[in-house]
């Protein structure tokens, strides 16, 4: 068991090809089970990817914006970059307090893959790609398809997240991210909501994803169909109820099933009219 | 700033962060201490195997049921203690076996390697379940598992309820609060054959924290001795501790310094929470609104052993009824064992959990005779010069003041046009300063006042300052009296080797109690010395505040000090006066007049409840207290704000919840505490009058600052949902369900 | 877990520290190097009493393993002892009654401290987003918004001048 801390990319997909280690962005999250946990743990190399450049920066790409795995969520926030997502910025705000969004990494929030994980809400809704290195090479893939369930994802083996891909469509499109919280303090979100409407030349079609409320981030597609640029409250009333009807909350320490699933219809709601009633975002 | 604040001199200190808590400090070859605990509510234990544990490389001390004492001892008059259990486990968490090793991996690695078996046992896990026919016996010393009952009335109940026009009632329940002290349990306990037992712990009654320990051990108490470093925080978690005495055991066992420090997460479980009580009330009025009665049976959870609950109970059954004038009062109130984590005290002690209920009662009353709430209570509430039906003499009140003080400041009136989800709510409350039940034996503070060689004045006390800022204010009272700066005192405490015997800091009596004994022990001090200086300087030196004046010759007051100890062998200049308050001790019935002061408050509180999601924002609140005179304006007006922040995660966010026995939410995370944008501006003010029984006037303020904040909020949320909750806390969920369960208009 | 040789930057001085990578800081500083004015309340992030600050962004050391600050300039509340202005934040604390138990307060200190040389992108900080991560279970935070908005942000300048 030894500690690494590579500072170039290919010296950390060399050691993911021959080992396992526990994986370092920011750490937060890993940290605390480890202090937790140590046996879980045991005989594991530590990769501690966060003073590899390539993996900290944000850049404007040819087709979208490229967020480097160990970006941290204030970086996201203060990111000029990133004022063309606002629905991240919002997330990365109210993920812990100053100093948790000081250290949680994007591809943190994505590979622990919880349900109740902010970050992760707005980049299935700006259909972001996850995107994986190895020694073999690179593959993209749609983070819908990366989530699995509940703490599990698609990662292959000697795979290592580098970055995640926000396609373009989603950048400067009017967007908001909601999140039900019970107190000012830090606190995990018993329901979120990410809106993002795309912007294309035939006009409004809308991404609704809910976090928190289902094992992963979902989306009603038949739901988000119905829904126009001009569209009416009831419309958006029958948008919401049809969300809780398809979420599948659970019941723990921290809400009701019941009062989670009444919640996504409010959220839905709250965040479409956020979007759509707002003045329009032009250009970028 | 005004002259009159006086800052504690330990300010500085915290803020930069060279205050020393428990776990700062570090005493040579000391051991980490370590303790299994049981994991099932109610269980035989059937085996407990230690031989792998003791294999463990750097493993000092294994400690189990079978080799520590067994006295009865206990910190109240229920003598249902032990050191470690021996046969039956009463709770999650309950000690069985306790460790102390080298490193925390060797702690760690042989915690791990105990075996305890248990055969579980059915669980006690309300008092009603407790008093079941055929419930378990939790302790043989009470068959019937109800170790407190509580029984009176005053006056005729029956009758008063029969003549009423207006009677309002319910069952309200207040629930498992914790103390969220950000500084986790922790001691260091160290074994002397000599010296006996010295502890390093934070506990703010230490002394009987010392007689408790010396007990548990069969040991004269001056062979324990307990240093308590400053507490990061109690409200009533910190009194006499279980870990204190397993770190002492442990300490005696390996012959070495052991120091347990508990993480927040074995701090939750662990934790001793607010008793929950479940509160039947009704109050009856005539048509004009003047109340005949006031009827409660209440149930309270102590949980496996006895810490302060039977005294919480005692407050929620009594206290209200020196508040209003009921005329007629009936109380039965029930303390039930049960295999919950004991329960104890935390600031408000039982009075604002009845309070709760009350002030709801009220309001609904006055919802039923269309009357204004804050008239309704005006013209119910008691007055200076009382002696209420409790036995209490109001020697001071300017509780009517406060009433109609909050009414102007919080713009009561606007009540009246607000839209739904948008609500305004009032609530009064009362308090003592230190109360006479505490200790049967006696009652009262000592403290000593000294002059240094320096010309500084050191005083002594037995009270404990936790931050409230009870030094300041002893320095204030010092250097009132004394005619000098008060950053001439230093304030000192926290040693029961070496400072005077206190009670402690509880029943908020540090200022009155402790204040009153600072105030005549330096009233001695300067008589005294006035009356040296004249046989030393001569008949025309006159003692001032700088020092003495002989003519025209001056003579610094540390120059003084110098010529007295050089007069007196060495020794400084020194006098000890105890203040015992003329209070009587509650009769069987509790009746009596248990506190030399009692400060009143009126709040209230403006909410908005989101239409959708129930989750409640206070968004303005206002507090007048009758307080006495104020002599710490920084610590007072903290104190209120403190105390109104805690009852606002109280009623909006607070709950530890626990499923067969076990703390489920045991994280900082998931037992939600306020943040900073979770409290609004709060406007406190004084209305100062002099109490003739407190230091220059002074009264109480740091449990009254909470008494009134659940009932003052709850009622803004009735008045902004219309429906009243009755159940705390009032979080979103549960006003959602309580609005899903509305007929829909 | 191997054991590893860091060397750390600690108020301005470069500190060789040799033990498991993956021990948090808050035990390095306290345990080690004995600087216990970082306090540790939760061991989980939440409480934010262990806040130092990793070159000028605050963080929870109880969480950061000490590895990850290698590299990073590290203070902690005793680092800021000689700092003129760092003192008139510690008067106003005093004088507003910012602190009572004190437990929380180092922590509270740093990240204010940290907001005071953060840009806040020329913005008017918001004390409430700031001390997110910070409980005080004592004062309800009335007392540390004033002393932090009487001497912080702008205020500060303004003395400077």
């Amino acid at each position: 068991m030894a500690w690494y801390q590579p500072q170039e990319l290919t010296e950390a997909l060399d050691m993911m090809a021959t080992r396992e280690p526990v994986i370092v962005c920011g750490g937060t999250d890993v940290f605390v089970n480890w202090l937790r946990r140590k046996q879980q743990f045991q005989g594991r190399d530590w990769l501690d990817i966060h003073r590899i450049q390539s993996v900290r920066e944000i850049r404007r790409v040819e087709d979208g914006l490229l967020i480097g795995a160990a970006v941290n969520a204030a970086e996201i926030w203060q990111s000029p970059i990133c004022n063309a997502i606002p629905s991240l910025q919002e997330a990365a705000r109210v993920v812990g307090g100053w100093q948790i969004q000081n250290r949680a990494s994007i591809a943190g929030n994505v590979a622990n893959a919880s349900p109740a994980a902010d970050m992760m809400v707005p980049l299935f809704a700006l259909g972001a790609r996850v995107v994986l290195q190895s020694v073999q090479g690179e593959r993209r893939i749609r983070i819908e398809d990366f989530v699995l369930g509940p703490k599990q994802t698609s990662i292959l083996k000697h795979e290592l997240i580098t970055h995640i891909h926000i396609p373009e469509t989603g950048l400067f499109a009017p967007q908001t991210f909601l999140r039900l919280d019970q107190r000012g303090g830090t606190d995990i979100s018993l329901v979120s909501v990410a809106v993002v409407a795309k912007v294309d030349r035939q006009a409004s079609h809308v991404n609704i994803v809910v976090g928190a409320a289902s094992p992963k981030p979902f989306s009603v597609p038949m739901a988000e169909e119905m829904v126009h640029k001009d569209a009416a409250s009831d419309v958006m009333k029958r948008v919401a109820a049809l969300y809780a009807a398809h979420a599948a909350p659970i019941t723990d320490v921290r809400a009701s099933a019941d009062y989670r699933r009444a919640m996504v219809g409010v959220l839905v709601e709250r965040g479409l009219g956020k979007v759509l009633l707002a003045p329009q975002t032009t250009t970028g | 700033m005004s002259s009159e604040v006086t800052m504690a001199s330990d300010f500085p200190a915290k803020i930069s962060g060279r205050t020393q808590y428990v776990d700062d400090l570090h005493l040579p070859g000391e051991l980490y201490g370590g303790i299994v605990r049981s994991p099932h509510p109610y269980a035989k234990i059937t085996r407990v195997d230690i031989r792998e544990a003791q294999q463990v490389a750097g493993v000092k001390a294994v400690i189990t049921g079978d080799n520590v004492p067994h006295h009865a001892y206990g910190p109240t008059v229920y003598k249902d203690w032990n050191i470690l259990a021996c046969e039956k486990v009463l709770f999650v968490g309950d000690e069985v076996v306790a460790i102390a090793a080298d490193s925390r991996d060797a702690l760690r690695q042989a915690l791990d390697k105990v075996v305890v078996e248990y055969e579980a046992l059915e669980p006690i896990l309300n008092p009603h379940a407790a008093l079941q026919p055929g419930a378990a016996v939790l302790h043989e010393a009470v068959p019937d598992n109800r170790p407190v009952k509580i029984e009176f009335e005053r006056g005729d109940v029956d009758k008063a309820f029969a003549q009423a026009y207006i009677v309002r009632s319910g069952r309200y329940t207040t629930n498992r609060i914790y103390h969220g002290h950000l500084e986790p349990i922790a001691v260091i306990a160290n074994w002397d054959e000599q010296d006996g037992l010295t502890l390093w712990a934070g506990s703010h009654i230490p002394y009987r924290a010392r007689e408790t320990y010396a007990a548990a051990f069969g040991l004269p108490e001056e062979k324990v001795r307990i240093n308590v470093p400053p507490i990061g925080g109690s409200f009533g978690a910190k009194y006499v501790l279980k870990v204190h005495v397993i770190a002492a055991a442990l300490s005696m066992r390996a012959g070495a310094p052991v120091r347990i420090a508990l993480d927040r997460y074995e701090d939750m479980l662990t934790a001793h929470p607010r008793v929950p009580l479940e509160i039947d009330i009704r109050i009856a009025a005539d048509k004009d609104g003047h109340f005949l009665g006031k009827d409660v049976v209440v149930y309270g959870d102590a949980g496996a052993r006895i810490y302060w609950s039977p005294n919480v109970l005692a407050s929620a059954c009594t206290r209200a009824d020196s508040l209003y004038q009921f005329h007629n009062v009936r109380a039965k109130g029930n303390l039930c064992y049960t295999n919950n984590s004991p329960t104890t005290c935390m600031r408000g002690f039982g009075n604002a959990e009845m309070l709760f209920a009350v002030e709801n009662v009220i309001d609904e009353i006055a919802e039923g005779l269309g009357m204004d709430p804050a008239q309704l209570r005006l013209q119910n509430i008691v007055h200076k010069g009382d002696t209420t039906i409790g036995g209490y003499h109001l020697d001071s009140c300017e509780l009517e003041a406060c009433i109609r003080q909050v009414i102007t400041l919080s713009g009561w009136a606007r009540r009246r046009d607000f839209k739904k989800y948008h609500g305004l709510g009032m609530a009064i409350g009362n308090h003592v300063s230190g109360y006479r039940g505490i200790d049967p034996r006696f009652d009262g503070s000592t403290a000593v006042a000294r002059l240094l060689a320096s010309g500084r004045v050191e005083i002594e006390t037995g009270e404990i300052d936790l931050g409230q800022g009870m030094s300041g204010t002893y320095a204030h009272i010092a250097a009132r009296v004394l005619g000098i700066d008060p950053s001439f005192i230093t304030v000192q405490s926290g040693d029961t080797g070496r400072y005077p015997f206190g009670i402690g800091t509880l029943a908020s009596r540090s200022t009155v109690m402790g204040g009153n004994a600072v105030k005549q022990a330096c009233e001695r001090l300067r008589n005294e010395l006035a009356n040296w200086v004249k046989q030393h300087y001569g008949p025309t030196a006159v003692l001032t505040g700088g020092g003495v004046e002989v003519g025209q010759e001056q003579h610094a007051l540390a120059e003084v000090a110098r010529d007295f100890i050089s007069c007196h062998g060495g020794d400084a200049f020194s006098v000890k006066e105890t203040y015992t308050p003329a209070t009587e001790l509650p009769d069987r019935t509790l009746y009596g007049n248990p506190s030399p002061s009692y400060p009143f408050a009126a709040h209230v509180a403006e909410v908005e409840v989101d239409p959708d999601t129930f989750r409640v924002k206070v968004i303005g609140y206002w507090a007048v207290h009758d307080a006495g005179m104020v002599l710490n304006r920084p610590a007072a007006t903290g104190q209120v704000v403190g105390g109104v922040a805690q009852g606002i995660g109280w009623v909006t966010m607070e709950d530890f919840k626990v499923s067969q026995g076990q703390v489920q939410n045991r994280s900082l995370l998931d037992y939600r505490m306020p943040g900073s944008s979770d409290v609004p501006p709060v406007t406190v003010e004084f209305l100062e009058t002099e109490d003739p029984n407190g230091p220059f006037g002074a009264k109480s303020v740091g449990e009254m600052a909470i008494d009134p904040v659940p009932g003052a909020i709850s009622n803004a949320i009735a008045h902004a949902l219309g429906v009243r909750g009755h159940d705390l806390p009032l979080a979103p969920e549960r006003l959602w369900r309580i609005m899903q369960e509305q007929p829909q208009v | 877990m191997q054991e590893q040789h860091i060397i750390l930057n600690l108020n301005g001085e470069e500190k060789m520290w040799v033990g498991d990578p993956t021990t948090p800081l808050a035990d390095v500083i306290r345990e080690h190097f004995q600087l216990t004015g970082t306090k540790v309340g939760c061991r989980t992030g939440e409480c934010g009493a262990c806040t130092i600050i990793l070159d000028g962004a605050p963080m929870n050391s109880c969480i950061l393993p000490v590895a990850m600050a290698e590299n990073s300039v590290i203070q902690t509340i005793e680092g800021l002892a000689d700092d003129r202005r760092f003192q008139w934040l510690v008067t106003a604390m005093a004088e507003e009654g910012g602190a009572q138990c004190g437990f929380c307060t180092p922590g509270i200190m740093m990240t204010l401290w940290a907001s005071s040389q953060a840009s806040h992108g020329g913005q008017h900080p918001d004390y409430h987003a700031i001390l997110k991560n910070n409980l005080c279970r004592c004062t309800g935070y009335q007392s540390i918004l004033a002393a932090a908005k009487r001497v912080l942000g702008r205020e500060v300048n303004a003395i400077e001048q």
